[in-house]
C-alpha cells in the first residue's frame, strides 16, 4: 500500500526579502505547510543532517530544495555538489533559484545534477508566475512512500 | 676602428695614381728585368763575335803575308835560275821570262807592303828586302845587257865574283827573318783566336745561367709583389666570412692595397652592422618580454573587470528584485484594502485590514527601504572603489602608531562589545599616503574585530614581519592577526574580489572593503594577502616597498632617512 505525504519545501536564501517573496507566493499557490528557510549553504547541509540525512541513512521525509546560488560561507553550487555527491541525499529534487542568468552557470548547475533552474527575474510578474507554477507543480509532486525501508 | 671611406677628389686621385706603383708598373718591371738583361747579353755576344771575326781576319791576314813572302822568295830564286839559264843559252825566251818575273816581283813587293802597313818593324825589314831585291835586279840587268852585247864572259865573271850569291844570301836571310817575325805574329794571333772561342763558350754558358737566375728573380718578385698579396687579400675575405679580426692593411700603393683597404672598411661596416643587430635583437627581446608581461597584466585586469561587472550586476539585481516584488506586494495590499473598504467595515473586515497594514504593508515598506539602502550602499561602495583608483596620493614617511591608535579609538565601542584584546607591536614608518594607510588599516582592523568568533575571547595583534615577497626587495611587511572565524580554503582566492561576503549574516556591509584595500596597496606598489584557518583565525599581511624609489608614487622627492 502506498501513501503520500505533503512535501516540505527547504529554501536556502540569504536575502530576507527574496525569501519573504518566495514564501508569500508559495502560500498564495496553496502550499502553506512545510516551509523552512535557511540562510546559506552551510545551514542547509546542517539542516539536512539534523533531519537525519547522513552518509549511512536516507531522509524519510519528502523534501524539495529551493537553492540560491550567491550565498555566504557555502554557496549554492557547492551545496548542490555536496547534496548530489551524498548517496542518501542525491535523490532530493533541487531547484536552483537565482538572479544569475549566465548560461555557463546554468549549464554548470545542470551538470552538477540540479533538477530545475529558475532565474529570479527583475520583472516581478514573471517571477511571481514562476513561483506560482512551481507551487502548483510541487502540489502534485508526492513522493511515493514504500512500506518498507 | 673607423676608417675614412670618402672617395678622394678626382684631382687628388689622379695625382695619387701618378706617383703610385700600380700592378701594371710592377708587371712591366718584372717583364723588363729579363728583357734588359737579354739585350745587354746579346750586345755582349755581338761584341764577342765581332772580336772573334777580327781575330780570324788577322790570323788569315798573317797567313797571306807569309804566303806572299814565300812567293816573293820563290820569284827571286826563279829570277836567279832564269838569269843563269840565259847566260848559258842566251835564249831570248829566258829574257822574256826574266822580265815577267821582275814585274811579278815588284808587284809582290807592293802587295806585301800593302799587307803589312800596320806593322812598322816588318815594314822596315821589307824596305831592306826591297832594296836588296833592287840591287839584285840591277846586278841581273847588268848581266843581261852584257849577254846581249855578246860579252858573256863579263857576265860570267860577274857571277863568279859571287856578288849575286852574297846578295841572294842576304836576301834569303832577311826574308827568313821577316817570315819568322810574321810566323810569330801568326802564332800569337791563333792563340788569341783560341782564347776568344773559349771565352765565348763560357760567356754563353754563364749567360744562360744568369738568364735563368734573372727569370727566377722575376718570378720571385711577381710572387711577392702580386701573387702573395692577392693571396693575403683572399685570406682576409675568408676571415671576414668567418667573422674573425683582420690583420693591418697591406702596405704599398697598388690596387691590391686599395682592395685590401676596401675589404677592411667592409669588415668594419659588417662588424658595426653585427653589433647594431645584436643591440636591436636585445632591445626587441626586452620589448617582447615587456609586451608579454603587459599583455598578461592586461588580460588579468580584463578578467578582473569582467568578474567585477558580473558581481556588480548580480548584486544590483538582488535588491531590484525586492524593490519590484514588494512594491507589487504593496499594490496587492492596496487592492485588498480597497475591497475591504468597499464593503461594510465589520469587525472581521477591520481585523483583516489591520493585519494587512501591520503585516504585509509594513513588511513590504521595510524590504523596500532595505533594498534602497542596499542599492545606495552598493553605489557608494562603487564610488569609493572608483575613487581609490583615481585619487592623487601624496606619499611621505608615515608613522603608523598614531594612525593605528586613532582607528582603535574610533572602534572602541565595537571592541568593548566584542571583549577583544588588541596588541600593537613595534611598527616601522612606511613611505605612503597617510590617508590611504589609514584606510588600509581601518579595513583590516575592522574586519578582524567584526569577524571575531563570539564563542571565545577575541585576540588581535598588529605588528611587522620579515618575509620574502615575490618581485619585491626587502619589503616592509605589516600584519593584522586575529583568532576569529577564519576563512575556508575554497574562499581564500575570492577574499579580495568585489562584493564577496563570506560571513554575510554576521556584519552588514557591501563586500567592498578588501577589494578597496587591495587596490590602494597595489597603487602603492605593494601586495596584500591572507593566511587563514577556518575556525582558528586569519592573518592579513600588507607589504610596502622598502624605499621611496621603488614606489610607483614618485611624485614627491624622497625624504632623508628612508630605507
Amino acid at each position: 500500500m502506498t501513501t503520500t505525504n505533503p512535501v516540505t519545501i527547504l529554501l536556502a536564501e540569504d536575502d530576507d526579502g527574496h525569501a519573504n517573496l518566495v514564501q508569500r507566493n508559495l502560500e498564495r499557490a496553496g502550499l502553506i505547510n512545510g516551509f523552512l528557510r535557511v540562510r546559506d549553504g552551510q545551514e542547509l547541509l546542517d539542516c539536512l543532517s539534523s533531519r537525519g540525512a547522513s552518509h549511512s541513512k536516507e531522509l524519510d521525509e519528502a523534501i524539495v530544495i529551493l537553492l540560491d546560488i550567491n550565498m555566504p560561507r557555502i554557496d549554492g553550487i557547492e551545496a548542490l555538489k555536496q547534496i548530489k555527491a551524498n548517496p542518501h541525499t542525491f535523490r532530493i529534487p533541487v531547484i536552483m533559484l537565482t538572479t544569475t542568468d549566465d548560461p555557463r552557470e546554468i549549464d554548470r548547475c545542470y551538470e552538477l545534477g540540479c533538477n530545475v533552474y529558475i532565474t529570479k527575474p527583475v520583472e516581478y510578474d514573471v517571477f511571481i508566475d514562476a513561483i506560482r507554477r512551481l507551487g502548483l507543480f510541487l502540489q502534485i509532486v508526492r513522493r511515493p512512500r514504500n512500506g518498507g525501508k | 676602428m673607423p676608417r675614412n671611406n670618402e672617395p678622394p677628389a678626382p684631382a687628388a686621385e689622379k695625382a695619387k695614381t701618378r706617383g703610385r706603383v700600380t700592378i701594371l708598373r710592377k708587371g712591366l718591371m718584372v717583364l723588363a728585368l729579363p728583357l734588359l738583361y737579354q739585350a745587354v747579353f746579346i750586345g755582349l755576344l755581338l761584341k764577342r763575335q765581332h772580336d772573334l771575326n777580327d781575330a780570324q781576319f788577322w790570323a788569315i791576314h798573317t797567313k797571306t803575308v807569309i804566303e806572299t813572302t814565300d812567293h816573293l822568295f820563290l820569284l827571286l830564286v826563279t829570277q836567279r835560275s832564269n838569269l843563269r839559264a840565259y847566260i848559258l843559252t842566251s835564249d831570248p825566251v829566258f829574257e822574256d821570262e826574266m822580265n815577267n818575273t821582275q814585274k811579278n816581283l815588284r808587284s809582290a813587293v807592293r802587295n806585301l807592303r800593302a799587307l803589312i802597313r800596320d806593322n812598322r818593324s816588318q815594314e822596315d825589314r821589307l824596305d831592306h828586302i826591297a832594296r836588296l831585291a833592287e840591287s839584285q835586279l840591277e846586278f841581273q840587268d847588268q848581266a843581261i845587257s852584257e849577254v846581249r852585247s855578246s860579252e858573256r864572259d863579263k857576265a860570267v865573271a860577274a857571277i863568279k865574283t859571287l856578288k849575286g850569291k852574297e846578295l841572294m844570301d842576304e836576301l834569303q836571310n832577311k826574308i827568313e827573318s821577316f817570315r819568322a817575325n810574321e810566323e810569330k805574329l801568326d802564332a800569337e794571333r791563333l792563340e788569341t783566336l783560341r782564347r776568344s772561342g773559349v771565352e765565348q763558350t763560357w760567356l754563353l754558358v754563364g749567360g744562360m745561367a744568369v738568364n735563368l737566375l734573372v727569370g727566377a728573380m722575376a718570378a720571385g718578385m711577381f710572387s711577392r709583389e702580386i701573387g702573395g698579396r692577392i693571396l693575403a687579400v683572399a685570406e682576409n675575405t675568408r676571415r671576414i666570412a668567418r667573422g674573425e679580426k683582420l690583420p693591418p692593411v697591406l702596405d704599398g700603393t697598388d690596387e691590391i692595397h686599395d682592395l685590401d683597404a676596401q675589404f677592411h672598411s667592409m669588415s668594419d661596416a659588417l662588424n658595426g652592422a653585427r653589433f647594431k643587430e645584436r643591440v636591436y635583437q636585445q632591445t626587441l627581446e626586452r620589448r617582447a618580454s615587456e609586451l608579454t608581461r603587459a599583455n598578461r597584466d592586461l588580460s588579468h585586469k580584463t578578467q578582473e573587470i569582467e568578474m567585477f561587472v558580473y558581481s556588480v550586476s548580480h548584486d544590483l539585481r538582488s535588491p531590484l528584485v525586492n524593490l519590484q516584488g514588494f512594491s507589487r506586494e504593496l499594490g496587492t495590499a492596496r487592492l485588498e484594502l480597497q475591497n475591504i473598504l468597499a464593503g461594510d467595515l465589520s469587525d472581521e473586515a477591520r481585523t483583516s485590514a489591520k493585519l494587512l497594514i501591520d503585516k504585509d504593508v509594513a513588511e513590504s515598506i521595510h524590504y523596500i527601504q532595505t533594498a534602497v539602502t542596499r542599492l545606495s550602499g552598493i553605489i557608494d561602495a562603487l564610488l569609493r572603489l572608483s575613487r581609490a583608483g583615481r585619487v592623487e596620493y601624496r606619499p611621505k614617511l608615515v608613522e603608523l602608531r598614531p594612525i593605528v591608535s586613532r582607528i582603535l579609538e574610533a572602534m572602541r565601542g565595537t571592541i568593548a562589545e566584542r571583549k577583544a584584546e588588541i596588541t600593537v607591536l613595534k611598527l616601522a614608518p612606511v613611505w605612503a599616503d597617510p590617508t590611504a594607510v589609514e584606510q588600509i588599516f581601518a579595513n583590516l582592523i575592522g574586519n578582524a574585530v567584526n569577524y571575531l568568533d563570539p564563542s571565545r575571547p577575541g585576540k588581535i595583534e598588529i605588528g611587522m614581519t620579515e618575509r620574502e615577497v615575490d618581485d619585491m626587495e626587502a619589503p616592509r611587511t605589516y600584519y593584522v592577526k586575529d583568532n576569529g572565524l577564519g576563512i575556508a580554503d575554497a574562499y581564500l582566492p575570492k577574499v579580495f574580489a568585489v562584493f564577496q561576503r563570506l560571513h554575510g549574516s554576521v556584519v552588514p556591509g557591501e563586500g567592498v572593503g578588501l577589494a578597496l584595500v587591495r587596490r590602494v596597496v597595489e597603487r602603492h606598489g605593494g601586495k596584500v594577502w591572507v593566511e587563514s584557518t577556518e575556525g582558528a583565525g586569519s592573518t592579513f599581511l600588507v607589504a610596502f616597498p622598502a624605499k621611496a624609489e621603488f614606489s610607483p608614487l614618485s611624485a614627491v622627492a624622497p625624504p632623508q632617512g628612508i630605507g
